[in-house]
This record gives structure tokens, sequence and C-alpha cells, in this order.
């Protein structure tokens, strides 16, 4: 999994470790004998070199930061006028179109998790999207109040993470792949012979009422989604600079140091199957409502294969590649829907055409792109 | 003697499919130990392979054997093809990297057989006459019994291309050590190419024996391929022998639990056996784990 995406990302900053800039000095402590006389310089905030500290972060504060700077700020405060305003202003496809990318977004990003953190791979996200849509509809059906359906949903998928997190425990590479596939496959074909939830010829959803606000329209429900959409995705972006975050990435880039480093393999393992599920049942709780109709045919391999897909195009399971990754496939699918019979092919060649060019994916141009800029004239 | 009729009965016709599964996992297996490329476009390659034989036979007129004969030489031109034009030039080189160009080369393969040969069910001819046998009670096809002895032939034939030809012997030698067999003066590049080709044909052969069961449709090979992996991971993903094992073992136990357990069940018992396999045996039932440095 260290791919050139990934080591983009290290030298453009996320917190591995490794010492580059000159940090601050490790407090002196001249306990016996002669100390080096270099050492013996008091701390202070190291210099700023020009240009350079554009590109690199030099203090722990400044990596831990999620915005950072006027312009992010800006840029973040921009993104997110613009999310809210828009069912303000678009027509009722686009704004259904969008909250279907935020469902698809979550999946990719559960899956970014999962692929990009740990370095294992799942074939069988669909089913935790299903197992999630499902628990929710269900659980709304019989009346249970909206919050605790969509905690239930989160609770129900997280807990089949578990149990298919403990078994990937011993697998790797393709065996995991073909298990977490089969996964994905048998809980299909269970929701296709379970007679309780409509079996193959699905089951109806409704969209919540909360407190008595009525998510019925679609914009209403296009803010519902939106705010648990940012709430997870702001978890994730969180989890992945926090000690875990990085215990994840120590997992994936060399197991055997990670565990010398007192960091438990088993548990994080599992962990990122966890916490990659929930946020895949979160989608489901969004995902069933939204549609308004679920059948099992749905949530078949190809809706796995196109969130596995999400993930590597948008830029090896870097976070903010997962939410291009999304917002390009799901976009792809909508623009070549006019293309009618040739929609197939075209989709399969630019996947192909995009892992030729760019191998670190769509996140990694725009890296490359942003350094140039960066660092031009040099 | 019903029962045991009935026994030797569930036993062939499992290996007839058992067969298509195995087939479907040694071009799995010998692409994987060779290029660790996880090929996700093997059964859409396979269904391409079956779509120019079924031209062969209804638009060109020539009898099945031939057409069958012409669409293995096809595949094997369309595996190389595969190779120079897309996994040659992808600079992508970690795994997942690889898995994903397969999937987006299944979905290509795919939209272009809707696109050229169109969505609707084709009734593919079987190579034998579909008449019944009878033996100690048992009645079988005997297109099964071809489609079981066929998958032997080729599973045989590629047996001795490994042992005893050069390029066989070359196959191994990079499957083993890809660097050290081109630093000994191995075409490397040439052997990577014949196995596509090998893999395609094998993929095109399992097919064309699979066709005749269903009907032709470009997601005909859909199942197949899911369980050729199932096979192929329950035998071990490095060895072809595990994959011949692991593929009469699931055909054959799929269709005892579809005869004397459920027929619901049976769809989504391959998975649960490829589970309880990786539990005991991660690396499958003949596979050997990786060796790691640290």
């Amino acid at each position: 999994m260290t791919d050139e995406a990934a080591s983009e990302a290290h030298r453009e900053g996320a917190p591995r470790g490794a010492p580059r800039a000159p940090a601050a000095p490790a407090p002196a402590t001249p306990s016996s004998g002669s100390p080096p006389p270099s050492s013996a310089t008091p701390a202070r905030p190291p210099r700023r070199y020009g240009r350079q500290s554009l590109l690199y972060r030099d203090r722990y504060e400044q990596d831990l930061r999620l915005i950072r700077g006027t312009a992010g700020w800006v840029g973040a405060a921009v993104v997110a006028a613009a999310l809210i305003a828009l069912p303000l202003v678009a027509q009722g496809y686009v704004v259904y179109n969008v909250t279907l990318f935020f469902v698809y977004a979550l999946v990719a990003v559960s899956l970014a998790v999962l692929v990009g953190m740990t370095g294992q791979v799942s074939l069988g996200h669909a089913g935790f999207l299903a197992a999630g849509a499902y628990a929710q509809v269900a659980l709304a059906g019989m009346g249970v109040p909206y919050v605790l359906t969509v905690a239930a949903a989160v609770l129900l998928a997280a807990v089949l993470g578990l149990l298919i997190g403990v078994p990937a425990l011993r697998l790797e590479g393709p065996y995991l792949a073909i298990a977490t596939l089969g996964f994905g496959l048998a809980i299909q074909q269970i929701l296709n012979n379970w007679r309780f939830v409509g079996a193959s010829t699905g089951t109806i959803a409704d969209r919540p009422v909360v407190l008595g606000v009525d998510f019925y329209a679609d914009a209403a429900y296009y803010w519902l989604a939106a705010g648990l959409t940012a709430l997870a995705v702001w978890t994730v972006f969180n989890l992945e600079r926090s000690h875990v975050g990085r215990a994840f990435r120590a997992v994936r880039d060399a197991d055997l140091a990670a565990q010398m480093s007192g960091i438990g393999l088993a548990k994080h393992k599992t962990l990122a199957f966890v916490v990659s599920a929930g946020i895949a049942g979160l989608a489901g709780a969004i995902y069933g409502p939204l549609v308004g109709y679920l059948t099992p045919e749905s949530f078949n391999l190809l809706l796995s294969v196109k969130f596995l897909l999400m993930t590597v195009i948008g830029g090896l399971g870097l976070l903010p590649g997962a939410l291009l990754g999304a917002g390009f496939i799901a976009g792809l699918e909508i623009y070549l829907a006019t293309f009618r019979a040739w929609s197939q092919l075209v989709f399969g060649l630019v996947v192909i055409l995009v892992l030729v060019l760019e191998p670190a994916g769509l996140y990694g141009r725009w890296l490359k792109v942003r350094r140039y800029w960066k660092t031009w004239p040099m | 003697m019903s029962g045991l009729g009935e026994a030797l009965q569930v036993l062939v016709s499992g290996a007839a499919t058992g067969s298509v599964y195995a087939l479907v996992a040694i071009g799995l297996v010998l692409l994987y130990r060779t290029t660790r490329i996880l090929n996700f476009a093997h059964g859409d390659v396979g269904v391409l392979g079956t779509f120019l034989a079924y031209v062969g036979f209804t638009s060109l007129g020539l009898p099945f054997g031939i057409a069958f004969a012409l669409a293995l030489a096809a595949a094997a031109a369309i595996g190389a093809l595969i190779y120079l034009v897309v996994v040659r030039q992808a600079k992508t080189t970690s795994d997942l990297g690889l898995i994903i160009l397969t999937l987006g080369l299944a979905l290509a393969l795919g939209g272009f057989d809707a696109l050229v040969f169109g969505t609707d069910n084709k009734v593919v001819p079987t190579l034998a006459p579909d008449t019944i046998a009878r033996f100690a009670g048992a009645s079988f096809s005997v297109a099964s019994l071809v489609t079981a002895s066929l998958g032997v032939v080729l599973m045989l034939a590629l047996w001795a291309l490994l042992t005893y030809t050069r390029l066989g012997v070359a196959m191994r030698a990079v499957a083993q050590r890809a660097d050290v067999a081109e630093a000994m003066g191995l075409p490397v590049r040439t052997v990577l190419m014949a196995t596509w080709a090998a893999a395609a044909v094998l993929a095109t052969a399992a097919a064309l024996l699979f066709a005749p069961t269903t009907l032709l449709n470009p997601t005909m090979m859909l199942d197949p391929l899911s369980k050729g992996f199932v096979a192929a991971v329950i035998g071990g993903m490095n060895s072809l022998p595990g994959a011949v094992l692991g593929g009469y073992v699931l055909g054959v136990l799929e269709l005892v639990v579809g005869v004397y357990v459920s027929l619901e069940f049976k769809a989504s018992f391959a998975f649960l056996v490829v589970i309880l396999v990786l539990l005991v045996r991660p690396h499958g039932l003949l596979g050997r784990p990786d060796v790691k440095r640290v």
C-alpha cells in the first residue's frame, strides 16, 4: 500500500513521525558529565526559510490542525456555504444526486479507512451498506424513533464488521479479497430469501420525521443527509490524525515493526474493520429513505467494486482522494447515462486510462499540481 | 439401489460443474502466481471468446468443433493483447491498483460484449449430443460427461505444458523469481505474454463448456468466476493442483447441498465453505504462505 500517493502525502505532511523539519529540539537534560555544546542551546521556535514554510509544516501543532491558514478557512467556508445553499438554487434531480453522492462519499471514506489506512482490502462493502439500510428501514417500520434507527444501523454494521474483521486477521491479499467478496454476496442472498424484509421484492423506505420536522421533501432530506455526512467525515478526518490513525498507518506500512513498537496488531486491524463497517452502515441508513425502495439486487458485487474504484481512483486510500473519487465516479455515471449502450464500455475505459496515466489517482495529480505552483519557478 | 444411483448421479454432475470451476480456478492461479494479479477480467475474456465461437457457429456456419477451436486461438490472441496494450502500459505497481485495473478491464470487456453482441440470451450448442446414458441405476447426460472429461484433458495439457516444454519451464521460473529469471536471460515479457494467453484460453474453454448449461449473455460468467475464485482460494492461490482440487470439491459439495440440504442455501454455501477453510488454513488447502522478511 506504500504507493506514490501515500509518499506524496508524506512529503506534504501527514504526521508520520519521521524527523524532517528542524523540529523543536528535545529538552536538553544535562544530567551527567559534559553535554555536547550544540544541544545546550535553549528550545526556541524554528526559523522559517522563505517559501519552504509554505511547503513544509515545522511544528506539531500545525500538523494537528485540520484546517490550515486563512486560505484554508476561506475555502472551507465557501464549500460549506455552497453545500448549504445548494437546494435553494438547484433543481430537484441535482439535489437528489448530490445526496446520493453523500452516500457514496461516506462509503468511499469508510473504505479509505480500511484500505488506505490499514491496507486491508474489502470487496464486500455493499454488504455493510445493505445491512445499515435494511436495519434502518426495518426498525423505522416498527415505529422506532429515527435517531435510534440510525444508531442501530451503525451498530449492526459495526458488529458485522467485527464478525468479518476477526477472521480477516489471519487473511491477507487475495484471500481477504475473496472472503469479503463472499461476505457481500452472502448478505445479498440472505436478504433475498428473508421474508421479514420483503425477500427479493424488497421493502419500502419512508423519509423520516424527526422531532416534528418532516424530511419528506428532497431539499429537507438533503440537509439532514449533509449534516450526518459532514459529522462522519469530520470524525474520520480527525481519527486519521489521532494516535489511532497513526497506528493504523504503521500497521499498513510495516506490521512487524508496528508490533515491535507496541501497537496491538489484532486490535487495530479489527478496529479498522469495525469503524469502516460502521460508517458504511451510516451511509446505508441515509441511503434507504433517500431512494425510497430497497431491493437486495441493488447491493450487488458491482456496487462493492464501484466503491473500491472510488477509493483507488481518487487517490489510493487518502481521505480527500476518497471524496474526490466518489464525486468523480458518481458524476461519470450520471454523465455516461446519456451514452446508453456505450456507458459501461466507456466507464471501464476511463477507469483503465486513469490507472494507466495516473497511478497515484486524482488526488495524487492534484498534489503534484499544487506542489508545482508552490515551488514555482524552481 | 436408488440411493446409491442418486449419489453417483450427484457425483457426476457435480464433477461436470466442478471441472468448469476448476478450469476457471487454474486460469486464475496460473496468472496470480506469475504476475500477482487477481484477474477479475477472467470471466469476461471467456465470455468474449464464447461470443466469437457463437458468431463462427451461427453466422459463418462453421461446425461447432471448429468454431470451438478457433475461439480458443482467438482467446490466446486476446490474452496476449491485454498484456501488451493494458497491463504492460500501466504504471501502477501496487497489488490493489492492479486489481482495480482488471476490474476496469472487466467492465470494458462486458460493455464491449453488450454493445457488439447484445444483451439478449443466446443458446450455445453442446459439444456432444444431449442424450441420457444409464449406468448402475443412475442416469447421466452424455454432455456433462464430455464436459467433465474435456476439462480433465485441458488440465492435463496444461500440466504437460508446464512440465515438459521449454516455455512451461520458463513460466515456472518467472513465477518463482522474475528478476532472477530475467538475469538468467529468459525473455520475461514474452513469457508473461504467453501466461496471459494461456490464462485466456483456459477462461474461454471454461466459458464454452459452461455456456450450454445456461444461456449466453455478457454476464454469464459472473457466478462461475466468483466460484472459480472461491475454488482457487480454497485450494491455495499459488497451487495449481490446489485449484483443481478446490474446483471439484466445490462443484460436488455444492450439488450435495442443493440436493440434500436446501436449494436456497446452495448459492451462498460456497462462501461459507471458503470462510471455514480459510479459518483453518489461511493460505488454502495446498497453498504455501509467502515468506516474509523484516
